[in-house]
């Protein structure tokens, strides 16, 4: 199963729209690999989204599993695209049941599954407004920052398995209202 | 806060002057005196940010990954980097480009203690970021703008032991270590500063005595009203200050009396003035009117302007 799911990352100041596809293959040697010029950090996210799946009492699929991060000439770096693939994995797993393509995800696991904090929250929340992207999930420790920009739907994320739980519509997260700084 | 530093008028008055216009400053003079204490006390007396500005701030502190638990940056950045920050440190950079000290101080200051004490090379950077208000850094991965629209404050000795021109110590440095200490900054920086201030050693009296001084809310709300003025006369422009004029719009905007202009005259011929330092005047004069509430710039704005470019003789 193929799973596409929007992430973003920061040149500069910039937000860049970044798609991580996900493909869970139906026969093959188990494996993880992830393409499309990671770092180091990223490079290390197999480990941490393979600990954070099956702690959140998730499986994670037991065949050939290819993560490719597009555009894949531009270099990615950093941890934010931690919570893009779980979803991805967990979404072309079959275990998320919807498919998701008007959110934007971007957040660090822990090896228990809890959501982190990433730099740039407020940049990546600017780039899904500008491309139209109308929900987006971020750590609750990114919320203050991301509820600055208007006109989109910011969701807390604390932990995994609340995401899937949210995204299969079981339990809901109720979205954050935007902060006026006009009141401040 | 200023109503806790004794003495230092004439500081004050020059940072009251650098806040309302964005100017510039230098402070020069021995140690002990108060110059880090004033300079710590610059941003108390600073105007609040715009709602755009705090955008823009909170941007780059998110980047940079400096945002840490507060949701954005209400105040204006005071950024203080030690002298022996590297010069990608400064001005922004690396492997993975995040934005440096100068990207940090945008819509702030930026305070260089010590200042003949940071690297030449170092020092030399600063001067493209403080003329355009951005910095452009081209990598092999490609080109990157961050903005970086500081207000420099700076400050340091007049020589390396510290007591030049000093009341009643002595000075032990000889002429050469003296001439190659201030020869540490160069012309063109310099050039890039407005104010040049002396903060000598305050006397006894005042040291001990009792008198209060001007509260920093007070100096605060005057350097407001001289900003209110400012963002009406450059409604139209992308500048929002005096110190931004380009000397075109010197010639647009500021308007001298007869006496103000001969005054400027006497002064070009007596302490030959440079070109660009009879604009800055100008400037400085402008600023001091605006903080009197004045349309036109009279002879006396001219002539306290005139004293913070001392160095010009």
């Amino acid at each position: 199963m193929l799973a596409k799911i929007f992430s973003g990352t920061v040149i500069g100041l910039d937000g860049i729209l970044i798609e991580v596809e996900v493909d869970v293959a139906s026969k093959g040697f188990p494996g993880f690999t992830i393409v499309g010029l990671p770092d180091k950090a990223v490079g290390e996210a197999k480990e941490r989204v393979r600990a954070a799946i099956n702690n959140a009492s998730f499986k994670i699929p037991d065949t050939r599993i290819t993560v490719n991060l597009a555009p894949a000439d531009i270099p990615k770096v950093g941890s934010a695209f931690d919570l893009p693939m779980a979803v991805g994995i967990l979404s072309a797993g079959g275990i998320i049941k919807k498919e998701i393509h008007d959110s934007l995800f971007v957040g660090e696991l822990s090896l228990k599954g809890d959501v982190r904090r990433v730099p740039g929250a407020i940049s990546i929340a600017l780039l899904a407004k500008s491309k139209k992207i109308k929900k987006i999930f971020v750590s609750r420790e990114n919320i203050s920052e991301v509820i600055l920009v208007d006109g989109i739907e910011v969701y807390p994320v604390d932990n995994l398995i609340n995401l899937i739980l949210h995204l299969n519509e079981v339990k809901l997260i109720s979205p954050f209202p935007p902060r006026i700084l006009s009141v401040l | 806060m200023f109503e806790d530093i004794k003495g230092q008028e004439t500081a004050k008055r020059a940072l009251e002057i650098a806040a309302a216009g964005f100017h510039n400053i230098i402070l020069k003079g021995p140690p002990g005196t108060g110059k880090t204490l004033l300079s710590r006390a610059f941003p108390s007396i600073l105007p609040s940010m715009e709602k755009e500005e705090i955008l823009e701030v909170t941007k780059i502190y998110s980047v940079a990954g400096l945002l840490h638990n507060q949701s954005f940056i209400a105040s204006r950045p005071f950024r203080c980097p030690h002298h022996t920050t590297s010069r990608i440190g400064l001005v922004g950079g690396g492997s993975n480009p995040s934005p440096g000290e100068i990207s940090l101080a945008h819509r702030g200051v930026l305070f260089l203690d010590e200042i003949p004490e940071f690297p030449r090379t170092t020092l030399e950077s600063l001067r493209q970021p403080l003329e355009d208000g951005f910095i452009t850094i081209s990598r092999a991965s490609g080109t990157l703008i961050f903005p970086s629209r500081f207000l420099l404050l700076a400050a340091s000795n007049p020589c390396p032991c510290g007591y030049l021109g000093h009341e009643t110590k002595p000075c032990h440095c000889l002429p050469g270590t003296i001439l190659k200490y201030q020869k540490r900054l160069s012309g063109p920086l310099l050039d890039r500063i407005d104010l040049h201030i002396d903060v000598p050693s305050v006397p006894e009296e005042k040291l001990t005595s009792n008198i209060l001084s001007e509260s920093s809310q007070k100096v605060r709300s005057r350097v407001v009203k001289a900003r209110e003025i400012q963002k009406k006369r450059f409604k139209d422009l992308k500048i929002f200050t005096n110190g931004e004029m380009s000397s075109a719009q010197i010639k647009k905007f500021c308007q001298l009396t007869p006496e103000a202009v001969n005054l400027l005259k006497q002064a070009i011929a007596k302490l030959s003035l440079s070109a660009r330092s009879y604009f800055k005047t100008i400037k400085i004069s402008q600023t001091i009117a605006d903080l009197n509430g004045a349309t036109k710039i009279e002879a006396s704005y001219v002539s306290e302007a005139l004293q913070f470019r001392s160095h010009d003789e």
